[in-house]
């Protein structure tokens, strides 16, 4: 048999490139209304009146009136209303909308919509802490107490949006005996449908949910469509029509979740040779004005308070606080990518303290096998980091290049990131919360249908997950189909998060191939299904943060190369070179795609995307801007993936789509801070922080 | 009727402006953002506006006399790729947002859309162009600089169009463009450079610079140029520290959404140092 890894075209290439892919916004419905949100326009306040004009024949006004169950979105909690009633706790929040068949006449009412509001101050300091953990290992206060020195800094990273290509869009329909049905672009269906039962108070088959076609996601369509998928239900159930509700750019970016900004404070407890004996990190996130998942966000971050080294004293704790600022959300890395910016950036700092060259101190405390992690569980497989480290070196030539750049006069730099991402829900959180399904339905032609909830949101899931089936069953993928999830016909094997799909789904998947191979019968219809067990080995003790967080880690290093532009303070990328350990690939063109992908938005993170926020209002609201890198930014990149199985992922494959992002910010700024000579604190490092820290900042 | 706002003729065009017509549509790259509307929903583009990207005779490059002469409704792409375009334009063009809004976005919309962040805009300012503006009342011939008097704000009257740029011809001369963006392409100056010197025996005989993005409109001071012309290179590379100070009194950038005054100026200042010391 063929290298899984072997590429092959994707399965939606013919359907995407030739533009037949049916995006929401691309669906047409007979009698459609299509709906506009009105939206607080303060901060935090009451809502005094909403003056609403005659409204011309057919057009509807949805509020919090009209919902049939509680008006709370489902995420962790319902905290967050799918209507505002009385309060408005940030600006973009959504009060009401406006349906009607014709868009000039919605858009016409929705203007003349008039909200009197009791103002009240806004809160933006990071004063309410809704979400609280801490965690201890060892003996961290007989390590301080001992030690040698201790270094302290604080660290903070802004926001950053997900800038999928497509904006968010729902679109709901009646269907008979009351049954909603709902096609949006999203990450988790079963999410939006659990969300809208309660928001519509029916029974379990009174909601469906449909994933249409969806234009990158990047985790801002993880809990965010439960949002609008609760408004349109209520607006199908109110009007007994088709809705429509598809985001303007601008909307989209004033109003849907981002990654948090983060204040982290790291002290290190060094002993006389420099080494790290313990940490104490203290972590705050803004979560904005609704907790969403920002507990869970915070974990992760806790959880990777060590970064990719081992530490024997740790001391970690961190808040969410909530501000009356949009609310903040999942973005591929959930709270990893801060954390090992600032852990990383750390580590450079003692390594300039211990007079070392950065990679030689971090080698130093790298994490081995058999090593307890941060919350005392165990990395029970290799651990390949001394050779990952070893071939981007090379490939970098970057023992040369910092010597040189050191001497030099130019502002030329390199840097060198390590990392890891742990693979697939915190702890139990596959056992306990989301005990995912799959099957497998084989027709009288032998073909095979996938039915799954994860969805393929450009990341190319289907193609994977159709290879990993068809490579058990020993049959052309052409035989193996995987439609978009649908709740009424596919189980539910969890939300597109975590980068489990691979892993865990395309396991179960491999494991339910398997079970239909032994009982295959040419030309028979035979289904098979398959249920997520837990490894035995798996501890996790949720209220200690104590055991396995996570069942397999996946790791990387990433170096990137500068040049600042002494004039302007610009950033050129001047080469990206990594090394991944993601178990195995299923396919390297698409295992390329998440890696190139993932490492300039990660890059970016670190120097280019800035988005500010004053008074409760973003500063940059669109995509001119908000500025992402474009082709003439990235510079070529050199990827390495290294082999190395995971016993319980399918071929040995581990998680992919976050890893790649999480080296990118602290490369591109070790890389900036040995280009300028000075130390970076806050990222992004925009050439506006750069000439700041040319004029102030210190060595 | 919409045919009607559609031109074939200059001559059609200006009777529709002198009908009270207007705005001027060309290459709509800026007016299809600014008045967009929800997705599906024509642009709120008032029924009198008048379209100009098609009218042919106001679409060329072409040499008159010293001078390069350009059609007002010329889209920048055709202008970037023309043999005639001096090198200034041509840098500026180049770096101006993406082949896709290059290919629509004409010359004449780019100065009177009049941001002070327009990178043609900056080049023609630098070079001493300047532009026909046509009414059927007459023609005048007013320079680039001056154009505008603030931002989206021109001394363009109602029923005036720009029919034509005229660029003096920059051989022999040393020209620089320098954008800077958020980003490497496609993306809106956060302060921009350009420069224009020439240099007869070690004798600065003409000197021009112009800065982008630094106050409400493009910023070029004849009469600090003029103090440097007739000086040897080597008397001008020594007024460095007097040139920067001169320039930083009237350099007066502020802070928005894409840089700060702080930033803006200092770089500004940068590139014009770099420029006097390049004599």
């Amino acid at each position: 048999m063929n290298d899984i890894s072997a590429s092959i075209v994707r399965c939606d290439a013919a359907a995407k490139i030739s533009g037949r892919a049916a995006y929401v916004a691309d669906l047409s419905i007979d009698g459609i209304l299509h709906a506009k949100t009105v939206r607080s326009t303060i901060a935090n306040g009451t809502i005094l009146d909403i003056v609403i004009p005659p409204l011309p024949e057919g057009v509807v006004i949805v509020d919090h009136t009209d919902i049939p169950g509680e008006n709370g979105v489902k995420i962790i909690f319902k905290e967050m209303p799918v209507f505002a009633e009385t309060e408005v706790k940030y600006i973009g929040e959504p009060i009401l909308l406006v349906c009607g068949p014709d868009k000039a006449v919605v858009e016409k009412i929705a203007r003349k919509i008039v909200v009197t509001y009791k103002e009240e101050p806004g809160v933006f300091a990071w004063t309410t802490s809704k979400s609280h953990y801490a965690y201890q290992k060892g003996d961290p206060d007989h390590a301080f107490k001992t030690a040698a020195r201790i270094h302290t800094e604080t660290f903070e990273t802004g926001y950053q949006e997900q800038a999928y290509i497509e904006p968010q869009g729902m679109i709901g329909y009646p269907e008979a005996a009351g049954k909603i049905t709902l096609v949006g672009s999203m990450q988790c269906p079963y999410y939006v449908k659990n969300a809208v039962l309660g928001v519509i108070a029916c029974d379990d088959d009174g909601i469906r949910v449909i994933q249409a076609e969806t234009g990158g996601a990047f985790g801002g369509k993880e809990e965010f469509p439960s949002l609008t998928g609760a408004q349109i239900a209520v607006a199908v159930k109110k009007t007994g029509k088709p809705v429509s509700l598809i985001y303007e750019r601008t909307e989209d970016v004033e109003v849907t979740t981002k990654r948090h900004p983060s204040k982290i404070t790291l002290s290190a407890a060094l002993d006389a040779d420099f080494r790290v004996i313990g940490l104490k990190a203290r972590v705050g996130l803004d979560a904005g004005a609704y907790l969403g998942l920002s507990g869970v966000v915070l974990s992760r971050s806790l959880i990777a308070a060590t970064g990719a080294y081992t530490i024997a004293h740790l001391s970690v704790e961190g808040d969410a606080y909530c501000t009356n600022t949009v609310p903040t959300g999942a973005f591929r890395g959930f709270g990893a990518p801060q954390m090992f910016y600032a852990i990383e950036q750390l580590m450079g700092h003692l390594a300039a303290l211990a007079g070392l060259d950065p990679v030689a101190y971090k080698r130093r405390h790298l994490a081995r096998k058999n090593d307890l992690t941060s919350t005392q569980g165990v990395f029970r497989d290799p651990i390949l980091l001394p050779a990952m480290i070893d071939t981007v070196l090379q490939r970098s030539d970057y023992k040369r290049k910092i010597r040189a750049f050191a001497k030099d006069d130019a502002w030329k730099g390199i840097g060198l990131s390590v990392f890891f991402h742990g693979c697939g829900f915190t702890g139990s959180g596959e056992a306990t919360h989301i005990k995912a399904r799959v099957r497998l339905e084989k027709d009288a032609d032998d073909h095979v249908i996938v039915r799954i909830a994860a969805v393929d949101m450009g990341q190319g899931s289907s193609t994977a997950l159709a290879k990993i089936v068809a490579g058990v069953l020993e049959r052309p993928v052409a035989t193996v189909h995987v439609p978009h999830p649908d709740t009424d016909t596919s189980p539910d094997s969890g939300p597109t998060v975590a980068s489990r799909t691979t892993m865990i789904v395309g396991g179960l998947l491999a494991r339910c191939a398997a079970n239909l191979k032994e009982a295959w019968v040419d030309g028979m219809v035979q289904t098979a299904e398959e249920r997520y067990v837990q490894p035995a080995f798996i501890t996790w003790d949720e209220e200690a943060f104590k055991g396995d967080a996570y069942p397999a880690y996946s790791w990387g290093v990433t170096a990137v190369e500068v040049e600042v532009d002494k004039r302007t303070c610009a950033v050129t990328l001047k080469g990206v070179w990594s090394c991944y350990d993601v178990g195995k690939t299923i396919d390297a063109i698409l295992a390329e795609g998440q890696a190139d992908g993932g490492v300039t938005q990660g890059i970016a993170y670190g120097y280019l995307e800035n988005m500010e926020i004053k008074d409760g209002r973003l500063k940059q609201r669109n995509l001119t801007d908000y500025v992402i890198p474009t082709a003439s930014d990235v510079c070529p990149t050199d990827t390495v993936f290294v082999d190395n199985p995971f016993a319980y992922g399918p071929y040995g494959a581990k998680g992919l789509g976050e890893l790649t992002l999480i080296g990118g910010a602290p490369a591109v700024t070790a890389a900036i801070e040995n280009a300028i000579k000075r130390r970076i604190t806050r990222i992004p490092a925009t050439p506006e922080t750069i000439l700041e820290l040319i004029e102030h900042g210190q060595d | 009727m919409v045919a009607d706002r559609f031109p074939q003729s200059k001559a059609e065009a200006l009777a529709l402006l002198a009908a009270g017509g207007g705005p001027v549509v060309a290459g709509g790259t800026d007016l299809m953002v600014k008045r967009r509307r929800w997705s599906g929903l024509a642009p709120a583009i008032p029924e009198t506006a008048v379209y100009v990207a098609n009218i042919a005779e106001l679409s060329y490059v072409k040499r008159r006399g010293s001078k390069i002469e350009i059609g007002g409704a010329t889209p920048l792409e055709i202008i970037l790729e023309h043999p005639l375009t001096p090198a200034l334009l041509r840098g500026a063009i180049k770096e101006t947002g993406s082949p896709g809004i290059r290919n629509t976005a004409t010359l004449g919309g780019n100065l009177v859309n009049a941001s002070p962040a327009a990178d043609p805009a900056l080049a023609l300012t630098c070079l001493g162009a300047s532009v026909r503006l046509e009414s059927v009342k007459g023609v005048r011939e007013v320079p680039v600089l001056g154009l505008s008097t603030g931002p989206g704000r021109t001394i363009l009257n109602q029923d005036e169009l720009l029919t034509a740029v005229l660029v003096p011809m920059d051989d022999g001369w040393n020209t620089a463009f320098v954008k800077v963006g958020g980003r490497k392409a496609d993306a809106i100056s956060k302060v921009s450079f350009a420069s224009a010197v020439k240099i007869d025996d070690g004798i600065v005989t003409a000197f021009a610079v112009a800065f982008g993005a630094v106050g409400p409109t493009i910023l070029r001071l004849p009469a600090i140029e003029r103090t440097f012309v007739g000086l040897s290179c080597a008397e001008v590379r020594e007024r460095e520290k007097d040139i920067i100070l001169a320039y930083g009194d009237v350099v007066r950038p502020i802070d928005d959404q894409r840089s700060n005054a702080h930033y803006r100026k200092t770089v500004a200042l940068n590139l014009l140092s770099e420029f006097i010391r390049s004599i």
